[in-house]
């Protein structure tokens, strides 16, 4: 490994693979057109995802990872269950009458106080013991709220997590690993038993709604605040009602389509607002932590975590600093997730949306400020682009229905998209914005 | 201290020092049936440089292990300037005054020479979260950090490679940042294992001055070595384990004229050579 690295003739101009990206999708995109194929709505299909709420929530749970792994280096394989946590939360507040802002409040905490739960007893382990408790963690607690007894469950695990965690943070050596073990085993009985008499099953349903998610029939609107500070009067708003832009390239033949149909519903258009906003200021708040000495901090425990403790840092106090922060904004996501869609259940919670947050930062380029927000977009455009482009082959005969039915498309596009990305980070291990240099040394 | 004091120390294992600034005083760590160290007492005089030596498998690294904290002790006690270690955290170490290096060496390879020298500095404002977020409360300090890191970088030769990342540095000059590193904490004793290993000839004359520097600054050093002429070279006392004892303590010249040294470790050719 030489100086040179920087100057590494294979690493070319930033923008050469992007150039080949939208060439490639210009070539589908004319032969599509040429088959009489509505090329307009596949990609505002497409762009209306991206750019829209879809995109924004994912950029915003990603910068949440981004802190944890891309910063810190901790293997946060669980963001989904932060978003759980901030939803509930805050769904709960709201249904039990609660303002707005205190459930939002109530999510916040609730995320910070997850993290502290799966942080205090993992954080002082190697780092692949924090990748499994986090991604087990969003399982359990998406089993839980579906669950009519959380209390058989989820509590009682958390409790565990929390009492090992607090054991092994208050008293450490104290007595020998076989009494603090047993001491463990205790609380947990004791908690156990304690928590089965005094909740009932019926109130921990009532509350979470079970597998029918907050709220259930009849409940109040969780939303019903958030949608009265809406500004936007009733109507549709297209990408060309966009002053100027709108003007120029919504006259121009085949953008004109795109743009005149990439368009949101006055409600759509407020979550879109707030949750881009919320990403603006969570990047620029990451920014001003990551590029302070308090980053420099987090940077050398990515690095390496001994070294950072050999001269004086407390690697532990700042992993779980990361983990809390992180989980707040990955939370954020989760609550504006929920106003969009006015509703959430278990199923909203599933892995599949760690995998997806995890795609977007890796996309994107972890440890940048701009790859969350870029992977979101990129991911999310491809995602429908990918899906629009198949179903239209599907409905046009262009594909057998022997071969694959229009029923079937969503699940084929994530076999096309995973081909898509594969390609792509063998070109850009670092993602788009990452430093090749420093995948480089990764490498070595 | 002049520099011929430690000729008036008594030059037998656990021998008290006039003024020791690390005390340690039965510690003991056995790796399943290996009693890997049993220190009865070692006591580190301030100021000097301490050679820690001994054949492979002594002890010596896993000794730093146990007084820096990154590994615990089955039993005994160890104090700095009187203050007792036992129980605190690796971060309470450095803190306290005591800084190690590491025989693997541990540059952080992703970041800049200038920000692993920079992370070292101790009480930054900026560390702390919410202070982090308002940069007027850290701008200062970090300018005078950045000084400080760049004074050190020139001293160990490394200046020219302040923005290049850590990872591209050679294994000798990664010794050096680790070194350097180390210092921005200002310890008051510094901890170097194998400070030489892997460092071509030329670089380890000059670590060699900076490592007497240090002394010459007031600071105390305790290094492990296994190049016979650095440690007669720079020791003003040598401290030797075997098989998890001090088997010998004195200066460089009693110790490679003591029979259970040479017995032990130096070997029966070594008097002929040196």
């Amino acid at each position: 490994m030489t100086t040179d690295l920087r100057h590494d003739q294979n690493a070319g101009p930033r923008g050469r693979l992007a150039l080949y990206v939208v060439a490639v999708v210009a070539v589908v995109l004319v032969v599509l057109g040429l088959g009489g194929l509505d090329t307009p709505k596949i990609v505002s299909g497409a762009l209306r995802s991206g750019i829209g709420v879809q995109g924004a929530v994912f950029a915003l749970a990603a910068i949440g990872v981004n802190l944890n792994y891309g910063y810190t280096g901790l293997l946060n394989f669980g963001p989904v269950a932060f978003l759980a946590a901030g939803s509930y939360g805050m769904g709960i507040t709201i249904v039990n009458g609660g303002p707005f802002l205190l459930g939002i409040l109530v999510g916040l905490i609730a995320a910070a106080v997850l993290a502290l739960l799966l942080g205090l007893p993992t954080l002082r382990l190697r780092g692949d013991f924090l990748a499994i408790t986090t991604i087990a963690a969003g399982e359990v607690l998406r089993v839980a709220f579906r669950s009519d007894n959380f209390f058989s469950m989820a509590i009682i695990l958390l409790l565990v997590v929390g009492s090992v965690g607090g054991l092994t943070f208050l008293v450490p050596k104290v007595g020998g690993r076989l009494a603090q073990w047993a001491t463990v085993v205790g609380v947990i009985v004791v908690v156990g038993a304690i928590s089965s008499v005094v909740w009932n099953a019926s109130l921990w349903e009532g509350e979470t709604g079970g597998p029918f998610g907050v709220p259930r029939p009849g409940d109040p609107d969780i939303v019903a605040t958030f949608y009265n500070w809406n500004p936007y009067p009733t109507g549709d708003y297209a990408l060309t009602d966009v002053a100027v832009v709108g003007d120029v390239l919504g006259a121009m033949p085949w953008l004109g389509d795109v743009l005149e149909s990439t368009s949101y519903n006055d409600r759509q258009l407020w979550v879109i607002t707030v949750t881009w906003t919320l990403v603006v200021l969570a990047s620029l708040f990451v920014w001003r932590l990551v590029s302070s000495p308090w980053g420099r901090v987090m940077r050398a425990i990515r690095e390496d975590e001994d070294a950072a403790r050999a001269v004086g840092k407390n690697a532990f106090s700042y992993k779980l600093q990361s983990f809390v922060v992180g989980g707040v904004i990955a939370a954020l996501a989760g609550m504006a997730r929920a106003m969009d869609q006015a509703f959430f259940n278990p199923e909203s919670f599933r892995t599949q949306t760690t995998f997806f947050i995890w795609t977007v930062l890796i996309l994107g380029g972890a440890a940048t400020i701009r790859g969350p927000i870029a992977g979101a977009i990129v991911f999310w455009f491809f995602v429908l682009f990918i899906e629009g482009a198949l179903k239209q082959m599907v409905d046009g005969n262009w594909i057998p229905d022997a071969v694959l039915d229009s029923n079937n498309v969503s699940s084929v596009r994530f076999v096309v998209l995973g081909l898509t990305l594969a390609t792509l980070m063998i070109w850009r291990p670092q993602g788009m914005f990452g430093k090749k240099e420093e995948a480089l040394l990764d490498a070595a | 201290m002049p520099p011929d004091a430690v000729t008036e120390f008594d030059p037998v294992p656990g021998s008290a020092k006039p003024d020791p600034i690390l005390v340690i005083d039965g510690v003991q760590r056995s790796f399943g049936g290996l009693m890997a160290v049993n220190v009865e007492h070692l006591e580190i005089q301030r100021g000097t440089i301490t050679a820690l030596i001994g054949p492979n498998g002594a002890g010596k690294t896993t000794l730093f292990n146990l007084v820096s904290a990154f590994d615990q002790p089955d039993a005994g006690q160890w104090s700095l300037n009187g203050q007792s270690l036992r129980g605190r955290q690796p971060y309470q170490i450095a803190r306290a005054g005591m800084v190690r290096t590491f025989q693997l060496t541990k540059s952080l390879a992703k970041m800049t020479c200038l920000d692993n020298m920079m992370l070292g500095a101790p009480n930054q404002a900026g560390e702390s979260f919410f202070k982090a977020l308002v940069p007027s409360t850290w701008r200062q300090q970090e300018a005078e950090v950045q000084e400080r890191a760049l004074e050190l970088l020139e001293r160990f030769n490394l200046a020219h490679m302040r923005d290049e990342y850590a990872a591209t540095l050679s294994g000798g000059q990664r010794k050096l940042l680790e070194m350097a590193r180390s210092l921005m904490t200002s310890p008051e004793v510094i901890l170097l294992d194998e400070p030489m290993a892997g460092v071509n000839p030329a670089l380890v004359q000059s670590l060699l001055g900076h490592i007497e520097a240090l002394r010459d600054d007031g600071m105390t050093v305790v290094f492990i070595e296994h190049d016979m002429d650095v440690i007669m070279g720079i020791s003003d006392w040598i401290a030797v384990l075997a098989e998890g004892q001090v088997i010998a303590e004195g200066t460089p010249d009693q110790v490679s004229r003591n029979p259970l040294v040479i017995d032990a470790y130096l070997g029966t050719d070594f008097g002929e050579e040196g």
